[in-house]
C-alpha cells in the first residue's frame, strides 16, 4: 500500500473502524513509513483531544424541568385500558395469511354447487337417469267416464311417457 | 439497572403505571441531556431535543423488544431526535453560526479566546462544517462508542456510508484543529 491510500484510510484506522484485512496493510505501511506514522499518531491525539473535550462538556436537568418532561410525555398518550393490544409486525402477517388460507379451504368445501357435483356423482347412472327423466307425474281423471291418464314429464316439461 | 427490572418496567407502564416511566427512565436522564448538550452545545437546545426524546419513548414504548438493551434504545431516540434538530437548525441558523464562529478569527486574541469560552469554543470551531450527519455520526461513534453496525442501525443507514460520514467528520475536524493550532500559536500542538 503507497502513502496516498495509506492517508485516505487513516482517519477510519485512528479510531479502529477499518475491516481486519484493510487494517492489516494500512499497519505493515506505518511500520515502513515514518511520514504516514506521524500523520496516523496525530489523528490519535486529536481523536483523544476531541473525544475529551466533548466529553467535558455537561449539563444538568434541575428535578422540575425533569418531572414535568416526563409528565408531558405521560400525558401525550394513554396506555390505560387497552382493550385490544396491536400484534407486531410478524406475528400479525402470520395470522393475516392463516385467515386467507382458513377462508380460501372453507370456500372451496363448502361451495354448494361443488357438494352437488359430489352428491350426483356417488349415486348409481341408472338412479341419475331415472331422476332426471321423471320430473313430474301428472293424472288426469275424467268426471264424466271416470277414465285416467298419467303423463309423465321430463325437467324440460316434455311428455315422455302417456298411460290409458 | 438490570433488564429483568427493566423489562418488567416496560410491562408496568404499557398496562397503564405511569409512575413507572419515571422510574425507568431516571438512570438515563442524565445521559439523555448531555448527550444532546454535547450535540448541540446549547443548554436549552439540548433540553428541548430531551423533551422530543423522553415523548418519543413513551410513545413507541410498546414497540421496544424487552430482549434488547434499553439504554442503546433510549439513546437512539435521542440521537434521531437530535439529528432531526440539527437538520432544522441548519437552516434557520447557519447566517448567525458563521458570524459568532467568525469572531474568533476577527475579534478575539488567542488569549482572550482561551479565557473567555474555552473549550466550548474549541469545540464549535472543530465541529464547524460538519454536515449534520457527519456530525452525529462522529457524536455516536467518537463520543457515545457506538459500533458502526449500531450507528448504522440507528440512523439506517448502511455502515458503508456511515464509515464514510466518519472519514469525512474525522478529517474536516483535522483540519479545523489544524487552523485552531495556528490561531493559539500551537497550544493544542502533539
Amino acid at each position: 500500500m503507497n502513502c496516498k491510500k495509506t492517508r485516505r484510510l487513516l482517519p477510519l484506522f485512528a479510531g479502529e473502524d477499518l475491516p481486519v484485512n484493510k487494517a492489516s496493510r494500512v499497519k505493515a505501511h506505518l511500520n515502513e513509513c515514518p511520514l504516514c506514522r506521524k500523520e496516523y499518531e496525530h489523528y490519535r491525539y486529536l481523536l483523544n483531544k476531541t473525544r475529551n473535550w466533548i466529553r467535558s462538556e455537561t449539563t444538568e436537568w434541575g428535578d422540575k424541568e425533569w418531572q414535568s418532561a416526563v409528565k408531558k410525555a405521560v400525558k401525550s398518550k394513554s396506555f390505560k385500558n387497552r382493550i385490544f393490544i396491536p400484534l407486531s409486525f410478524k406475528p400479525a402477517w402470520a395470522v393475516s395469511v392463516m385467515l386467507i388460507i382458513v377462508i380460501a379451504f372453507s370456500v372451496f368445501i363448502m361451495n354448494p354447487t361443488f357438494i352437488k357435483k359430489e352428491s350426483q356423482a356417488s349415486q348409481s347412472p341408472a338412479l341419475q337417469s331415472k331422476e332426471s327423466q321423471k320430473a313430474v307425474e301428472l293424472t288426469l281423471v275424467s268426471q264424466e267416464t271416470g277414465h285416467k291418464i298419467k303423463w309423465i314429464l321430463n325437467k324440460e316439461f316434455n311428455l315422455e311417457e302417456e298411460i290409458k | 439497572m438490570r433488564m429483568r427490572d427493566e423489562a418488567e418496567l416496560v410491562e408496568r407502564v404499557l398496562r397503564g403505571d405511569e409512575s413507572s416511566f419515571e422510574t425507568l427512565l431516571h438512570p438515563y436522564r442524565k445521559g439523555i441531556l448531555n448527550m444532546a448538550y454535547q450535540i448541540t452545545l446549547n443548554a436549552e437546545d439540548a433540553k428541548d431535543i430531551s423533551q422530543e426524546a423522553v415523548v418519543k419513548a413513551y410513545k413507541y414504548l410498546k414497540k421496544f423488544q424487552k430482549t434488547k438493551n434499553f439504554k442503546n434504545w433510549i439513546y437512539k431516540i435521542t440521537a434521531n431526535a437530535a439529528y432531526d434538530f440539527l437538520r432544522k437548525q441548519r437552516s434557520d441558523r447557519n447566517l448567525i453560526n458563521e458570524k459568532e464562529r467568525m469572531g474568533l478569527e476577527s475579534k478575539s486574541s488567542p488569549e482572550e479566546y482561551y479565557h473567555n469560552r474555552e473549550i466550548k469554543e474549541k469545540i464549535e470551531f472543530c465541529l464547524h462544517g460538519l454536515s449534520p450527519k457527519e456530525k452525529i455520526v462522529y457524536m455516536l461513534r467518537d463520543i457515545k462508542e457506538f459500533s458502526i453496525k449500531e450507528a448504522s442501525q440507528t440512523l439506517n443507514i448502511s455502515s458503508q456510508s456511515v464509515r464514510t460520514h466518519l472519514s469525512r467528520a474525522r478529517r474536516k475536524i483535522r483540519s479545523q484543529f489544524e487552523i485552531l493550532n495556528q490561531k493559539t500559536g500551537g497550544a493544542n500542538e502533539l
